[in-house]
């Protein structure tokens, strides 16, 4: 069982770094963090805060992207050309095909974000002279963001095509960094019934502002051993759950 | 124990823009058993390929059950066995060939030196050694189908699917097609092929089955569909005028050489006689033969009474 989902990951990658859509990116990203030491010049007493931000920011963004990106086409273009016919003729459930999408993407993923983040942190290791040892940790917590996008993505893309489900996914994130907005709105909404359906919101909606501690960093606050281990806690149990549901819906599905 | 079992299969899927429900198969029953080949026949559009994926699990039934030893195929564990061809197989393209092939046999969690040992020998088998390395983007249809062929054989499975595995292919790739499926039934090996080519059948199968509008309208050994059914003679003589052979309608003179269409036996014995009495020569009588084709017309047509039509055709 491990082996096959293993095997469905490293394929999934191979796909996924022999296409040229990647390296684009992650270009993309390098411009942009390398564009943020040329901003700085324009600040004065400020350049590492606007480096570590901006380079954080585009680290976040485009891991993002890609996540959605690639997550949102990984089930459709199987169905779409028909390639995932032969594979789900093999002894392969139908979730280990989803745990196997969703490991490959991760572990593509990992790579984009360790090459940006060797990147990122060079950059503001040279601007500030020390290693920001204090950054890893943010680092890490972007990438547990980008587990939880993923993830979405996947169940998206498990059930509709990938417009709706990069439309659907980018409405998770954006109302995901949001939901402190939830938790005050429970306490104004009117009635019982619209109180039960916010608090629903809220608690089915991922909480992706924990994985923010930009501008905690940028400012060289700790972020506290407890609070990373929380978080990535609560990334991967969210993660599963989103799968496990990804499953349920993947599993009866017609491949026509 | 069948290999496969159809089981009254009834199968609607969603068509159009307000995605109503088109029945694709209405009552699919077949068995296939150990060791045999069974040709999975029908028009275009008669729910071949839709079958076949209710038996590997890829849809579900709407109602009846398609087994592989007595499984569903929805089931994993079924499908340890089994090999697959698609129709049209398209695979990822940004993959070798043999990657492909290694892919596939990862999947059936076979370990490293047998499978590496198998990709090479499939790969050989289906003669794609030379452009084994190379991206399957570059590929052409032929080549697709014959690696699509090796990975259906990757787990030196005990059951074979393959859904229209001679399409698009040119006559030495039909040919290979033929002698990898004469090779798999010699070896003991069950295959289930889908066509709509009837000499492929006729020349393969032990049994075939014909899918018309999602429904077996017929299954039957090939041998016996095929024995004893003389549709009618094409007979030739020499030395003869045609007023000499009264009653009988000449359709061709070449020379004093008469062609003839006789119907029935009797009649050509008759035939024959009357040919010796003018002193004529008998050059040649042929019989022919129902092929697959005329059953298939047949059948589909609803046709009961399909052996005398055919021989009021012939009728000079």
């Amino acid at each position: 069982m491990i082996g096959r989902i293993a095997a469905i990951a490293t394929h999934t990658f191979k796909e996924a770094v022999r296409d040229r859509i990647l390296v684009l990116f992650v270009m993309f990203a390098f411009a942009m963090m390398a564009a943020s030491t040329v901003l700085s010049w324009l600040t004065v007493g400020s350049e590492l805060k606007i480096v570590t931000d901006l380079g954080l920011g585009a680290l976040s963004l485009f891991g993002t992207m890609i996540a959605i990106f690639i997550g949102i086409t990984l089930v459709h273009k199987e169905v779409e050309k028909k390639t995932i016919y032969a594979v789900l003729a093999k002894p392969v459930s139908r979730w280990q095909f989803l745990a196997g999408k969703y490991c490959g993407l991760m572990l593509t993923l990992a790579v984009v974000t360790g090459l940006m983040a060797v990147f990122y942190l060079a950059l503001v290791w040279w601007k500030a002279g020390v290693f920001p040892v204090h950054l890893l940790a943010a680092v890490l917590l972007a990438y547990m963001e980008l587990s939880i996008i993923t993830a979405v993505a996947i169940l998206f893309s498990s059930f509709t095509t990938p417009m709706l489900a990069a439309v659907f996914t980018v409405a998770v994130y954006v109302v995901g960094h949001l939901t402190w907005g939830l938790a005050s709105f429970v306490e104004v909404a009117p009635g019982a019934a619209s109180q039960y359906l916010v608090s629903f919101l809220y608690y089915m909606l991922p909480d992706l502002e924990t994985f923010n501690v930009r501008s905690r960093v940028v400012h060289g606050l700790p972020v506290g051993r407890g609070y990373v281990l929380d978080a990535v806690g609560y990334a991967l149990a969210y993660s599963a759950g989103m799968l496990a549901i990804a499953a349920i819906l993947f599993r009866r599905r017609d491949l026509t | 124990m069948s290999v496969v079992r159809f089981d009254h299969v009834a199968k609607s899927l969603p068509h159009g823009f307000w995605l109503r429900r088109k029945q694709v198969l209405a009552d699919v029953s077949l068995t296939v058993e150990r060791g045999e080949v069974y040709g999975f026949l029908g028009p275009n559009g008669s729910g071949k390929t839709t079958s076949l994926k209710c038996l590997l699990g890829l849809l579900t039934p709407d109602s009846g059950e398609a087994e592989i030893f007595g499984q569903p195929g929805s089931d994993p564990d079924a499908r340890r066995k089994l090999g697959y061809l698609p129709e049209h197989p398209y695979f990822y393209p940004h993959l070798t060939g043999r990657e492909l092939v290694d892919y596939f046999g990862r999947l059936f969690d076979l370990p490293g030196d047998v499978r590496r040992r198998r990709t090479d020998e499939l790969i050989e088998l289906v003669g794609m050694t030379d452009r084994a390395a190379q991206p399957i983007k570059q590929y052409s249809k032929g080549m697709m189908q014959r690696i699509g062929m090796a990975q259906a054989l990757i787990n030196d499975p005990e059951v074979v699917i393959l859904d229209e595995p001679m399409s698009g292919l040119d006559p030495i790739g039909r040919r290979e097609v033929k002698d990898i499926i004469l090779d798999l039934k010699a070896r003991g090996t069950t295959v289930l092929f889908s066509s709509h080519i009837l000499a492929d059948a006729e020349a393969l199968c032990d049994r075939v089955g014909l899918l018309f509008e999602g429904k077996i309208v017929r299954e039957s050994e090939v041998d016996e569909l095929l024995e004893g059914r003389v549709q009618y003679w094409d007979a030739t003589c020499d030395d003869l005028r045609a007023e000499q052979v009264p009653g009988y309608d000449c359709r061709a003179t070449q020379g004093d050489r008469l062609y003839f269409r006789i119907a029935t036996a009797e009649e050509l014995e008759r035939w024959i006689d009357i040919v010796r009495q003018a002193g004529g020569r008998v050059i040649q009588v042929s019989p022919h033969r129902h092929t697959l084709e005329d059953f298939f017309i047949g059948a589909i047509r609803g046709d009961r009474e399909f052996d005398d039509d055919a021989k009021l055709e012939a009728s000079p």
